[in-house]
């Protein structure tokens, strides 16, 4: 990474053209670029409910429809129901309308001198109010179109028009032509309102391209603010707004190339890649600045920001883009989509700012520093040192205030709704969304799933055991709530069989022969929404207005228990459609939910356990950033914010965001730890070089996700407002959580500590290492510690407990014997200099020391003890083995030159003796 | 399973009936049929009306394609195709696959049965008592009526062994028992073809119909005129209908004639299309 950002530096104009050719390439693309509201992407993809459901579509039929509804007190007139019949047929001459269906249109089937008749509810407008009541009576008592066409109050007439005319026309056009055709009606009733899911599309999308312009201003705003408190240099804060600006061109024009949509979440991206993508930008010029604040010219201080940061900023994107990319991995197309846009968004971002910022420091970079920005710099080191002073002083109130907090988040975490509804999202200013409150008022609702009950037997519903098994479901499912609209072939068998016995009170057939008498009035036509042609296959509708998620999931679960419990063996039942779907879906972002937080944490944990080779330190230094992930719950739950398509995004990527921090921390703190050995002055300095940016680009990124506020859409300002929430829960926590977890943990290692010199040339040439690979050798080193001796200080005595083996890393040890005689030298037997291993003989003999050792110059000894020996042979057995092959074979080697030491002198007495 | 089209006398009916939107699929066949059965409608003067097939409308003609077993379909314009039909029938017997595909051929073998009977005899006929009865309003018991103490089950003129023709020689009707204590009663007497409510004898053997309960309890569908039994005095062929849940849906045939216009109704002992018949 450092070679990366200092080749650009050293190249700018190359880079700036590199720059220059993408950004014309995407710029083509932008053409390509559409605005598209597709519902079922608001499903999961791959879901095998869902290919069900497609099935059961294609056998029962599927048809757009739009309702158009009238209401008013005095309906039961005759002038209305001409309008009503005239708007009718305006509707049903659209082009893209396959054909309406309304009381002038769908049949009522009923006796007439013994013949059935099923001419429409309203073929001949009735003279008289009575009349009129009377149809609509006679038409509410029919289930199949009870809360469908006719109000529940009988104030209310619907007109569905069924979508799919000849000319196929895109939501806009729809949504107007209605609007037209309904118009006149509008004086002569109390309300009059259109409204289908090409009604909810439409306004999503035209919010969205209006809210496109409306809010990234402020986003842009907010950026401008936050980069002036901190950078104070035209040049610096226009950078990361240059940055964005060619990061959200090079995306629109990956969405443009791929096809992917404007939606309401990618809809998002452009801002969040203002907010989000400006702060390494900030880092890296804040660094930038801090190196030329130490007096270092540019070139110098380009290497510094390149040395210092490079490895951080790189770090810090693969956490924010995991992220992003963790909600990608959603199964749900918008959030897949988003995941992908915004993720590759800001790949692009971080390639974009890896090549523009040196390039552009790098010309620019002379422009001096005013004043004020060295004042602001002085007091803040002064800030750092009271605040780290304060904080150490407070320690136990801090993490009890803390702690405390935490519980009262955990407990709100039940609380927690989940809502998945693209209607939900319009809020309550919508005027199709209230258009929908109006319908689910006096009808059924818009929203609807399917009970398939099916045995794979030709005529199975024919009998009337198996059509009873209908009817009793539907009845389980009305008694759940008495609003629902539940319709079969059983209810049109009972029409049919009411005409046919001239009785309205009659019910369903109740034998086989009754059944085969009725199917001979029977048009398969009628019922082919209800029953396939072979009669194997039924299926029950429920139409509903039940937008909360738990209380659908309930009913569901209910309906399905039933099933199971009470459905005839010989048949089978699958709950599918629209409602289930989309539950399958909330199931999905729950998982994904949760899947994103894990995955962050484990990858920060990972990382930060990597650097630091140890996973207590990842998992301390997830501690500030679980911290706003409870905070964010539980406010969930006590501020009754559900899971939804926006919030469901928010813990993921603002954690993505939030550990950057924490990073940023843990590897200055890291940093000036190796370079002052002082925790009191690396904590210090870490506070003093971090604050700042990490305050800024937090402020930055809190003001930026506020302008989501903004926004019309629910979840979008709920995203919004969580993510910043998270932020600054991230932010406090990581001045709070982060010091102290850090000041108490040996965030700086034993490898670490090692000069450059020991671990590159008295490590790798000691045989006691021979032949291991580096992250073996380090895994060995940082299970020892490092003594330090002074001349002539003793290393052991003989008699000592042999429980340590000693590798001199630098100095010299004197191995000797001791002689009982007084004023005696003892013999001295060896002598280990930097690389060599003493001490392992008694060690591996589990023997008292049989010599003394002791330090000849200032020597610096590597210990390894008998309990870290075993740790290492438990844990790690083939360093072990390679370990104790190293030792077998030095030990041989000494014995040999120990044996060719003792045989020179020990002939020369047998020459003497012979 | 049954397709059926339209088919419809008198001629305007039929036609605008056909240019309804949603028949406009069926136009082609209507028009063909219209055209091909205009000559025969132009001269039938006793063309009975059939419940439509698939609707239940009231047709005069309808076109029919029924299941003959192993994949296979005959189609069938009742009642021009009646003699082919009844001749196919009645050249083996048969056995249908399932309930629904039995009570396909039922209906259109009983309405071509129904269409032979009427066109039993010479026309036309010489003598005329039936005509001016108001069938449609007549008191119960003026018609022959017999009352089963056995229930609704002896009703079913499908119970009598070979009879496929749903010809009766009385009007079944079951015996209820005695109306409760206070039940109000009255006449029982057909109103626009309908009666309603349930049907009761007094002591005095006269037939009684509950006042407080108005379901309906028979439909009289259809009143016929033709010499069925060939003694060239017009008979009334009544179709009726029971209108109560479990009851036999398919239509009894009551051929009722008379020798004086003030005598009583009696059925005729009929034997069936083409075969003689005697009176009571």
């Amino acid at each position: 990474m450092q070679r990366l950002l200092l080749l650009f530096a050293n190249r700018p104009w190359l880079g700036l053209a590199a720059l220059l050719l993408v950004s014309l390439l995407a710029a083509t693309q932008l053409g390509r670029i559409e605005v598209r509201i597709a519902p079922d992407d608001m499903l999961l993809a791959g879901d095998p409910q869902r290919a069900y459901y497609e099935q059961v579509k294609e056998t029962f039929g599927d048809e757009q429809v739009v309702l158009v509804v009238a209401s008013d007190p005095g309906i039961a007139d005759s002038d209305r129901i001409d309008r009503l019949r005239q708007a009718d047929q305006r509707l049903r001459s659209l082009p893209f309308v396959a054909r309406t269906e309304s009381l002038f249109t769908v049949p009522h089937v009923r006796s007439v001198d013994g013949f059935i008749v099923d001419s429409p509810y309203l073929e001949k407008t009735p003279e008289t109010a009575e009349e009129i009541d009377r149809v609509l009576t006679q038409a509410a008592a029919n289930p199949l179109i009870r809360g469908l066409l006719v109000g529940m109050d009988q104030r209310s007439l619907a007109i569905a028009l069924v979508l799919g005319g000849g000319k196929a026309a895109n939501d806009a056009r729809v949504t107007a032509a209605v609007d037209d055709a309904i118009a006149p009606l509008r004086e002569h009733f109390a309300s009059v309102y259109a409204v289908g899911f090409a009604q909810v599309r439409d306004e999503l999308a035209g919010r969205i391209v209006a809210e496109q312009a409306e809010l990234l201003p402020w986003a842009i705003g907010a950026l401008l603010i936050a980069l002036f408190l901190l950078l104070r240099q035209v040049v610096d804060i226009l950078t990361p707004l240059v940055t964005a600006g060619i990061s959200i061109l090079w995306t629109y024009g990956l969405m443009g190339w791929l096809g992917i949509p404007v939606n309401v979440v990618t809809s998002t991206v452009p801002i969040l890649l203002i907010v989000v993508g400006s702060t390494e930008d900030i880092h890296l010029l804040a660094e930038f600045r801090h190196a030329q604040r130490r007096g270092n010219e540019t070139a110098t201080a380009l290497r510094a920001m390149a040395r210092k940061l490079g490895r951080t900023v790189m770090l810090t994107f693969a956490t924010t883009f995991a992220g992003f990319l963790s909600v990608g991995l959603s199964g749900i197309e918008v959030l897949s989509q988003f995941g992908l846009v915004a993720s590759a968004g800001l790949l692009m971002n971080f390639v974009i700012t890896i090549i523009f910022i040196p390039a552009l420091l790098s010309l620019t970079g002379h422009w001096q520093l005013d004043g004020r920005t060295r004042l602001f710099d002085r007091r803040l080191r002064d800030l750092a040192t009271r605040y780290w002073q304060q904080l150490q002083n407070h320690r136990n109130r801090a993490l009890a205030a803390l702690g405390i907090i935490a519980v009262i988040a955990a407990a709100g975490i039940p609380r927690i709704d989940v809502q998945h509804n693209p209607v939900a999202s319009l809020g309550q200013s919508s005027r199709v969304a209230a258009d929908i409150g109006a319908l689910n008022e006096g009808f059924a609702g818009l929203e609807s799933f399917s009970i398939i009950v099916e045995s794979g037997i030709q005529e199975t519903f024919l009998h009337a055991r198996y059509l009873d098994e209908l009817i009793d479901v539907q009845a389980f499912v009305r008694d759940l709530d008495e609003r629902l609209s539940v319709s079969s072939f059983a209810d049109y068998l009972v029409l049919l069989n009411q005409a046919l016995l001239e009785d309205p009170a009659a019910g369903p057939p109740t034998s086989n022969e009754e059944i085969a008498e009725l199917m001979l009035f029977l048009d398969h036509a009628r019922v082919s929404a209800y029953v396939t042609e072979d009669f194997s296959r039924a299926r029950i509708v429920v139409r509903h207005q039940v937008s909360d998620t738990a209380r659908l999931r309930d009913m569901l679960q209910r309906i399905g228990d039933h099933l199971e419990q009470h459905l005839d063996p010989g048949l089978d039942a699958h709950i599918t459609g629209d409602s289930m779907l989309s539950l399958s879906a909330t199931d999905s972002m729950i998982a994904g939910q949760l899947q994103s937080v894990l995955l962050i944490l484990g990858l920060f944990i990972a990382i930060v356990a990597f650097i630091f080779t140890d996973l207590r330190v990842g998992l301390l230094a997830a501690l500030p950033n679980a911290f706003p992930v409870l905070v964010l719950f539980g406010c969930m739950g006590y501020a009754g914010i559900p899971l939804n398509i926006g919030t469901t995004m928010a813990a993921a990527i603002a954690i993505g965001i939030a550990v950057d921090d924490t990073l940023h921390f843990m590897l200055r703190y890291n940093q000036e730890l190796r370079a002052s050995r002082s925790q009191q002055i690396a904590m210090r300095n870490t506070l003093y070089e971090e604050a700042l940016p990490v305050i800024s680009t937090s402020s930055a990124m809190i003001i930026g996700f506020l302008v989501f506020a903004g926004s019309s859409f629910v979840p979008v300002v709920q995203f919004g407002l969580l993510s910043a929430l998270v932020i600054a829960t991230a932010l406090i926590a990581d001045f709070l959580i982060t010091p102290l977890a850090m000041s108490s943990l040996r965030l700086v290692t034993l490898w670490d500590l090692l000069s450059s010199r020991m671990r590159q040339q008295v490590i790798p040439n000691s045989p006691l290492f021979r032949g291991m690979r580096e992250w073996q050798i380090r895994k060995f080193v940082l299970s020892s510690t490092l003594l330090d001796f002074a001349p002539g200080a003793t290393v052991y005595r003989r008699d000592d407990t042999s429980d340590a083996l000693y590798l001199v890393m630098r100095g010299t040890v004197e191995i000797t014997v001791p002689t009982q005689g007084e004023g005696r030298k003892d013999p001295v037997v060896d002598r280990f200099t930097a690389g060599q291993v003493f001490g392992d003989v008694a060690l591996l003999a589990n023997e008292p020391r049989k010599t003394n050792a002791k330090a000849l110059e200032p020597t610096t000894l590597m210990v390894l003890t008998r309990d870290a020996m075993d740790n290492v042979t438990r844990l790690h057995p083939f360093i072990a083995s390679r370990l104790f092959y190293n030792l077998a074979r030095d030990v041989s080697c000494r014995w040999v030159t120990f044996m060719t030491r003792v045989k020179g002198p020990l002939d020369r007495d047998k020459r003497e003796d012979g | 399973m049954i397709q059926a089209h339209c088919s419809r006398h008198p001629w305007l009916g039929s036609t605008l009936r056909c240019l309804s939107s949603r028949y406009l699929g069926l136009l082609p066949w209507c028009l063909a049929g219209i055209l091909a059965t205009a000559p025969a409608l132009a001269s039938d003067d006793n063309s009975p009306q059939f419940r439509e097939p698939g609707s239940g409308h009231r047709v005069s003609r309808y076109t029919i394609e029924l299941d003959a077993g192993n994949g296979n379909a005959l189609s069938y314009r009742v009642p021009d195709d009646c003699a082919r039909l009844i001749a196919h029938l009645d050249a083996a017997p048969h056995h249908w696959a399932t309930p629904t595909v039995r009570q396909a051929w039922r209906k259109v073998e009983a309405d071509c049965r129904y269409y032979q009977l009427l066109h039993n005899g010479p026309r036309p006929p010489l003598t005329d008592h039936v005509s001016s009865f108001d069938f449609m309003n007549a008191p119960l018991d003026q018609l022959p009526v017999t009352v089963l103490e056995d229930g609704p089950a002896a009703m079913s003129p499908r119970q009598q062994p070979g009879q496929r023709t749903g010809i009766v020689e009385h009007l079944p009707l079951a015996k209820p028992g005695s109306p409760a204590a206070g039940t109000p009663v009255t006449i029982c007497r057909l109103r626009d073809g309908l009666l309603r409510g349930d049907v009761f004898i007094d002591d005095g053997g006269t037939l009684r119909c509950s006042k407080g309960d108005r379901r309906p309890t028979l439909r009289l569908i259809s009143v016929d005129f033709a010499d069925i039994d060939g003694d060239q005095v017009t008979d009334a062929i009544l179709r009726f209908v029971f209108l109560r849940p479990g009851m036999p849906r398919g239509p009894m045939i009551l051929p009722v004639t008379r020798d004086r216009p003030d005598a009583a109704m009696r059925t005729i002992r009929f034997q069936g299309p083409g075969a003689g018949a005697d009176t009571e």
